[in-house]
């Protein structure tokens, strides 16, 4: 709880103006989960600035009273990042949303971060450009929040990630302080301040705005549809893709039962009874595309392909996204609850990997669904459960964790795109060892240094910034983690 | 932290048993947040109660007894358009409508309003459903833009209302006298279609002229078309604001009214109306009696422009050199998931051009009696689709509900802008005359 | 710890065949400060205890891949001692079918490349002498070359880091797989940091297929507005050049002439490289580059492929400063700015002009779709203190004109009596938080003092 309130409130209200913060319970529940339900806090107030200045302002009232605050894009975070989980302020971005420039001879963009992702792409699609970052919540995220997640999307195999496209940010530092990092033009002299903050989730600073890169787009797409008798076939031909050297813009997967719900719900015409379908996109130049093609049929076809459907038109293309788009809501029609993983294993692993999700699903006697960016590695098992029963929430966290132990010990990560926020953040000495995560408090804290800002995620246990590097001088050498060495888990 | 997996120990729900929104729905929610950036009030306002899954979420800590029906939920309840553009954005298949309708029962029955806001409610609802008393009304308002009927009104919270329902009426020059149609108008040529039209009491009494291209619209296509005597309101106005018992005696008495005129189709011009006719099954899904008919009904109803698209109108159209734009109703998009139909009829017509209006889908902020019961994001909301509309340089603006003509036309008369709003039938009809019309 | 104490120290951890000292460390020296002692440790364990052993000695820390970028950065406060990672060298693995490599900080990057290429892979990384650049080293650097249009810098190719802490702490960040959200991106704060954070030890890479086509289209330009309006139009197209250079006239005459191009003086090139699996889309696209460079006035142009292709690219990267290579070392100058794209040809134009006043030879290259402007400096027979004050000049108004756009301008290589005179790297934003940064990773001081920006 935070003292004096009401003083704060009314502190605030000037700030922002009287219908810019919500303080009371009713009206404060909405803002107690994100897009991931599993997790709930209530904050102790919502904010919701339309400028820079204000945001300022606010951050520094919260410094000076040292309360705890919290940014928020969308909501649409898979990892309860945008929650007060200790309590506090919660600055929700949602009225910064003007697209300040776009600057197409130069080929960036300047958007405010509570600008949605999609609207970008709408604005300069006129002048042949796209905004290659495409979350399929692109409808809604904000790009404020795709910089905190480093989100991805379905053009990662060919155009990389959100990191890959931001190259300036203007940020409100937890003391107040409004700093410019990067901007339009590339190599700037220094560390590379935005490259460390996209992914940051949220625990260094308030984005306020954001300098993307816009790209023109491409001369041809070409979008094929390969469906397969059954879930290992197709996993082969994602391995075959990629050990031939294509690199699709897109290679996507989905599993039978997404399939079926999917199809329910988007009707794209995806066929109900296929074992597996691979959605691949090719763009380019025309010939190249043509020529792409031809490759990826003949991976399908040595995988015995049943079906290959190529979109005719951009309806068609449109057609077979919007069914893989719609995948985690549809998701909502087979039990009431979904628990969405989001593990990474290196590609070839796949098959392996997919085989065991299934055994696991029959253990915990739970469906998962398997609907994911194939071309990058990037599972997303979701694991469907009703929550009304507690014990089914239990199995359905396990069973979850088995998956991410799994990924890890054939070389991959526990999340690939929706980051560690505080879903995953018992899981992180799996990956990391203590080293490895006081090196990255150590950033944290650069930035963040009384972590007020965004406390209690990624890291799984809480160290103030001051005991940061004071770790005993004997422990320098080199050391296994204990998981490592007990076997639990080797390290890449 | 309160975090972490919850086991729900369930309290008193808020809702009594009369109605409720149903669980079943509402869990169909997954807090995914796709529907924000559709929802109008959301894009307004800037905050999440006032976002679908906002409501959604309100609704369900109600219903799990987490929260009352306090003055703020009901204040963002009340600040829904009900124009179910969240339901097109929902990849999960919410039917955000009905649990809104519900909602807005409960809060009818169980909140105590402002006895202003109460009386406000009462008139609206105990005039728009009844021709007779539309018409009373125009006259009246037509009297009271001589003598201004506001300096009258005691109640000053009323004053906004009541000073945009009077600036809603259309200018009485504007308004054609009644125009009595045939009980049965036959097809011309061969008949193909025996339909049925709803009138419609917004429409019959303001847009007289809609209906009557519609009929000769139809006629032209081979439909035998009959108007029932005795069909009064669909209830989508009392559906809208909560009023689910006198919403269900409507529906009953709609569908007993087409029945026995023996249809094949059930045809509406008004999306308002379309869409609650369409959605009967689900309001009268209780009744014994009704369940089964309401569901056939509803296969029944087609919206006017979706039933010529369908059956592919003649395109002897004579060519209107016009720039035209559209707007898309909310309850013909969003309500009835007719967005290509009304555009692809227009665009049929030799020499018109169609412009596409930037936010199309963007609702005019008229929904329902909205725009007299939340005058000020009414407002709001009409500025913004004005601004498009203006932007698009078209010369006539369509769009297919009365209620979205009369704000549309409201804002443009505001800003003194000489634009006409047209239901797309009336272009259709206005082609087919251009069609025999000799030529010179 | 005295001198001799933790050269022992050293020497029980490497073997003393791997530490030098005295007069032999002479070939080390940073801006002509001579280290007391040079190390090479063969491990990352050796490296970890090497470092342990540097920071409780409170020793001045320059680590050393190859030496080929050791002219960059400011002069070091004091240089104690050099690790050198000559002998941490090894491909760790290549997941071929993954698509995936790791390799140790002190591989040469023509190593580390000829073992991808048995499987027909390689990284997509071209910097300037690529061929004796070690990985470690242009990471540190983010060095990069023209291919980045295409394929990005090193920010878009490391996927895992492993890094020994000036401590001797040794941490890793990222994953041995494409995409990994989980914690911070670490692998960014390393990449550029010019060895002040950490030694490179290790790092992972996602590597890419040999393509089957590649060729060049090299377009004449008698003006630079027209070779302006042609990046323009190419770049505002559906085309997509893997590398798209624009050279001065001086550039294009020694490039052309070492690759045994024909070319007429006094010309300013443009070059696009394009590759595909299909012949048939780089042709096509090769052409449209051409009708789009003769349409704004290029009075002609070359098709280069195979042998002249790769010729033409290599002297394209590794242009030395002077018109044939003779300047004398300390009066030559490498400048590195980056601009908006739209103002490269801008930034030529204040190149040309400054060096012209300031009796300078200048030479300049840019990777015109990135934005980013190489200027190579010298002069043949003048005073270093002449030279100094030209070229400081010449930096002036250059970083003047590339902030007035947001961009900036460091310096890449120049003898010491330069640095002493200017800021090599200029104004820096966020430095506050880069310093910050330093202070939590060395609060010693260890590694590299005083070179990079702001005085880290
Ligand atoms: C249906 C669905 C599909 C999805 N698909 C994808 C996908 O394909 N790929 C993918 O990567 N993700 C996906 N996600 C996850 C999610 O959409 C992304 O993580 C997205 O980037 C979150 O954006 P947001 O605006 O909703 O942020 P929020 O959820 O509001 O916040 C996320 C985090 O960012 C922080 N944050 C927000 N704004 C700022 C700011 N301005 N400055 C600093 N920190 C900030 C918050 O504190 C929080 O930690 C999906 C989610 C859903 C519901
Ligand atoms: S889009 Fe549908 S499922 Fe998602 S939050 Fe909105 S209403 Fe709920
Ligand atoms: S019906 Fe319209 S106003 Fe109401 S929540 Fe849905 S989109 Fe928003």
């Amino acid at each position: 709880m935070i003292q004096g309130k009401t003083r704060i409130v009314r502190e605030l209200e000037k700030i922002v103006g009287p219908n810019a913060v919500i303080h009371t319970e009713e009206e404060l529940r909405v803002y107690e989960c994100d897009g991931a339900t599993i997790f709930r806090a209530l904050p102790d107030m919502v904010v919701l600035p339309a400028t820079t200045h204000q945001v300022a302002e606010i951050v520094k009232v919260c410094h000076r009273e040292q309360i705890y605050f919290v940014p928020r894009g969308a909501g649409t975070g898979l990892s309860g990042g945008a929650l007060a989980s200790q309590g506090g302020i919660i600055i929700g971005l949602n009225r910064m949303i003007r697209i300040l420039e776009t600057d197409v001879p130069n080929q960036r963009a300047v958007v405010e971060s509570g600008v949605v992702n999609v609207w970008l792409a709408q604005k300069i699609s006129g002048d042949g450009y796209y905004y290659a970052p495409d979350p399929a919540s692109q409808t809604a995220c904000t790009i404020g929040g795709n910089v905190a997640e480093n989100a991805g999307g379905v053009h990662t195999p060919k155009y990389g990630v959100t990191t890959n496209h931001v190259l300036g940010l203007e940020v409100v530092l937890p003391n107040g302080e409004t700093v410019e990092i990067g901007g339009k033009v590339l190599d700037p002299p220094g560390y590379d301040l935005v490259g460390v903050f996209v992914g940051s989730e949220g625990t260094f600073a308030i984005a306020t705005t954001v300098t993307v890169r816009i790209l023109h787009k491409p001369e041809a797409v070409k979008t094929l549809m390969g469906i397969f008798h059954n879930i290992e076939d197709a996993s082969n031909a994602v391995s075959g893709i990629v050990a031939r050297g294509i690199i699709p813009a897109c290679l996507e997967m989905m599993d039978k039962l997404s399939i079926q719900a999917v199809e329910k719900w988007a009707k794209a015409g995806y066929p109900m009874d296929a074992g597996a379908v691979l959605l691949v996109e090719l763009d380019g130049p025309k010939a190249e595309v043509e020529a792409l093609a031809d490759l990826v049929v003949e991976v399908f076809q040595a995988q015995r392909v049943r079906e290959v459907r190529v979109a005719k038109n951009d309806e068609e293309r449109e057609l077979l996204w919007k069914g893989r788009k719609a995948a985690l809501a549809a998701m909502g029609q087979i039990r009431p609850d979904c628990y969405l993983q989001d593990a990474v294993i290196p590609r070839t692993k796949l098959p392996i990997i997919l085989k065991e999700i299934e055994e696991l699903s029959q253990e915990y006697g739970l469906p998962v669904a398997n609907v994911f960016h194939a071309g990058d590695g990037n599972l997303h098992p979701f694991i469907l459960y009703d929550g009304r029963y507690e014990e089914e929430i239990r199995k359905a966290v396990e069973l979850g964790a088995r998956i991410m132990n799994r990924c890890v010990e054939m070389g991959g990560s526990i999340t690939g795109e929706h980051g560690v926020g505080l879903e995953k953040q018992d899981f992180m000495p799996l990956m990391y060892t203590e080293d490895d995560l006081e090196a990255m408090m150590k950033v944290k804290c650069a930035f963040n240094p009384d972590q007020i800002l965004n406390p209690g995620k990624i890291f799984p246990t809480s160290k103030s910034c001051v005991e940061v590097g004071q770790h005993k001088r004997d422990r320098i050498r080199y050391e296994p983690h204990r998981i490592e060495k007990e076997g639990l888990a080797q390290r890449f | 932290m309160s975090s972490g997996p919850v086991n729900q120990t369930r309290r008193q729900s808020a809702f009594d048993a009369a109605d409720p929104p149903e669980e079943k729905k509402y869990l169909e929610c997954i807090h995914c947040g796709l529907c924000l950036p559709s929802c109008p009030t959301y894009l307004e306002m800037g905050n999440e109660m006032d976002s679908p899954r906002g409501r959604i979420y309100l609704i369900r800590m109600a219903d799990e007894g987490k929260i009352g029906i306090t003055d703020s939920f009901v204040k963002h309840m009340d600040a829904c358009l009900l124009c179910r553009a969240c339901e097109t954005a929902c990849p999960s298949g919410v039917q955000f409508g009905s649990l809104m309708e519900k909602a807005r029962g409960q809060v009818e029955r169980k909140y105590k309003r402002r006895l202003s806001q109460k009386l406000l409610r009462r008139f609206i609802l105990s005039v728009f459903p009844y021709p007779d008393r539309v018409r009373a009304m125009l006259k009246l308002g037509r009297s009271s833009q001589r003598l201004g009927l506001r300096r009258l009104v005691i109640h000053g919270g009323l004053s906004k209302s009541l000073q945009i329902m009077e600036e809603l009426l259309p200018p009485p020059d504007e308004v054609p006298a009644d125009i009595p149609l045939p009980r049965v108008t036959p097809a011309e040529g061969t008949p193909k279609f025996r339909v049925g039209l709803l009138t419609g009491c917004v429409q019959q009494v303001l847009y007289p002229q809609v209906n009557a291209a519609t009929v000769r619209v139809l006629a032209r296509n081979g439909c035998v078309v009959v108007i029932p005597r005795e069909q009064g309101c669909c209830g989508s106005l009392q559906a809208h604001e909560g009023g689910l018992e006198p919403a269900k005696a409507f529906a009953r008495k709609t569908i007993d009214a087409f029945e026995q005129a023996k249809v094949d189709y059930v045809i509406a011009n008004a999306a308002g109306c379309g869409s609650m006719m369409k959605g009967y099954a689900d309001l009268l899904k209780e009744d014994p009696l009704y369940a089964h008919k309401a569901e056939t009904f509803g296969q029944r109803v087609r919206d006017a422009l979706q039933f010529l698209h369908q059956i592919g109108a003649n395109g002897r159209y004579g060519p209107l050199p016009l720039k035209v734009t559209y707007h898309d109703a909310c309850h013909l998009v969003h309500g009835q998931q007719i967005r290509n139909e009304p555009r692809a009829l227009l665009r049929s017509i030799p020499g018109l051009q169609l412009i596409e209006l930037k936010e199309s889908d963007f609702c005019c902020g008229s929904a329902g009696i909205y725009n007299l019961l939340e005058p000020e994001y009414g407002v709001r909301f009409l500025e913004r689709k004005v601004d498009n509309i203006v932007a698009t340089g078209a010369e006539i603006v369509t769009t297919a509900n009365p209620g979205c003509e009369l704000q549309i036309a409201m804002g443009l008369r505001k800003r003194n802008i000489t634009m006409k709003v047209l239901h797309p039938i009336e272009l259709l009809d206005m082609a087919y005359q251009a069609g025999i019309a000799p030529r010179s | 710890m005295a001198h001799t104490e933790w050269i022992h120290a050293l020497e029980k951890v490497v073997g003393a065949d791997h530490v030098i000292s005295g007069s032999e460390a002479g070939t080390f020296a940073v801006d002509g400060k001579v280290p007391q002692a040079v190390v090479f440790p063969s491990t990352v364990e050796e490296t970890s205890s090497v470092m342990a052993i540097a920071s409780e000695a409170a020793l001045k820390t320059i680590p050393w891949g190859a030496g080929s970028q050791m002219a960059l950065g400011a002069i070091p406060a004091r240089v104690d001692l050099v690790v050198a990672l000559k002998h941490l060298n090894h491909l760790v693995d290549h997941e071929w079918g993954d698509m995936t490599a790791t390799v140790q900080g002190g591989m040469r990057l023509e190593d580390f490349q000829q073992a991808l290429g048995q499987h027909q892979q390689y990284l997509p990384l071209d910097p300037p002498f690529a061929d004796q650049a070690t990985v470690g080293g242009l990471l540190a650097t983010n060095a990069s070359g023209p291919r980045r249009l295409f394929y990005g810098t090193a920010r878009d190719l490391l996927i895992a880091i492993t890094v020994v802490h000036a401590d001797g702490t040794v941490t890793k960040g990222g994953a041995k797989v494409v995409k990994n959200v989980t914690g911070y991106d670490m692998n960014k704060l390393y990449i550029g940091s010019l060895g002040t954070l950490g030694i490179i030890a290790e790092a992972t890479f996602r590597v890419y297929s040999r393509i089957a086509w590649e060729k060049t289209w090299l377009a004449p330009f008698l003006t630079l507005d027209h070779a302006e309006e042609a990046i323009a139009q190419i770049m505002d197209s559906s085309l997509v050049p893997n590398a798209l250079e624009l050279l001065d006239k001086a550039a294009a005459r020694r490039v052309t002439n070492r690759a045994s191009i024909g070319w007429t003086d006094g010309q300013y090139a443009l070059a696009a490289s394009v590759e595909s699996v299909a012949e048939e889309a780089v042709d096509t696209q090769i052409e449209e580059i051409g009708r789009i460079s003769r349409k704004v006035g290029s009075p002609g142009g070359n098709l280069l492929h195979d042998e002249p292709h790769h010729t033409f690219w290599r002297e394209v990267r590794d242009i030395t400063p002077g018109t044939n290579g003779t300047a004398p070392r300390h009066l030559r100058a490498v400048l590195k700015g980056g601009v908006l794209i739209s103002k490269v040809a801008d930034a030529f134009r204040v190149g040309e002009e400054e060096a012209k006043a300031q009796g300078l030879d200048i030479c300049i290259v840019a990777e015109a779709g990135s934005g980013i402007v190489r200027y190579y400096v010298s002069a043949e027979d003048r005073s270093l203190q002449q030279f100094v004050e030209g070229t400081v000049s010449t930096v002036e108004r250059i970083r003047s004109t590339c902030e007035a756009q947001e961009g900036s301008l460091i310096i890449l290589e120049a003898d010491a009596a330069l640095k002493t005179r200017i800021d090599v790297w200029g104004p820096v934003k966020g430095l506050k938080l880069m310093q910050g940064i330093k202070e939590r990773f060395d609060p010693r001081q260890t590694l590299n003092p005083g070179r990079f920006v702001g005085g880290i």
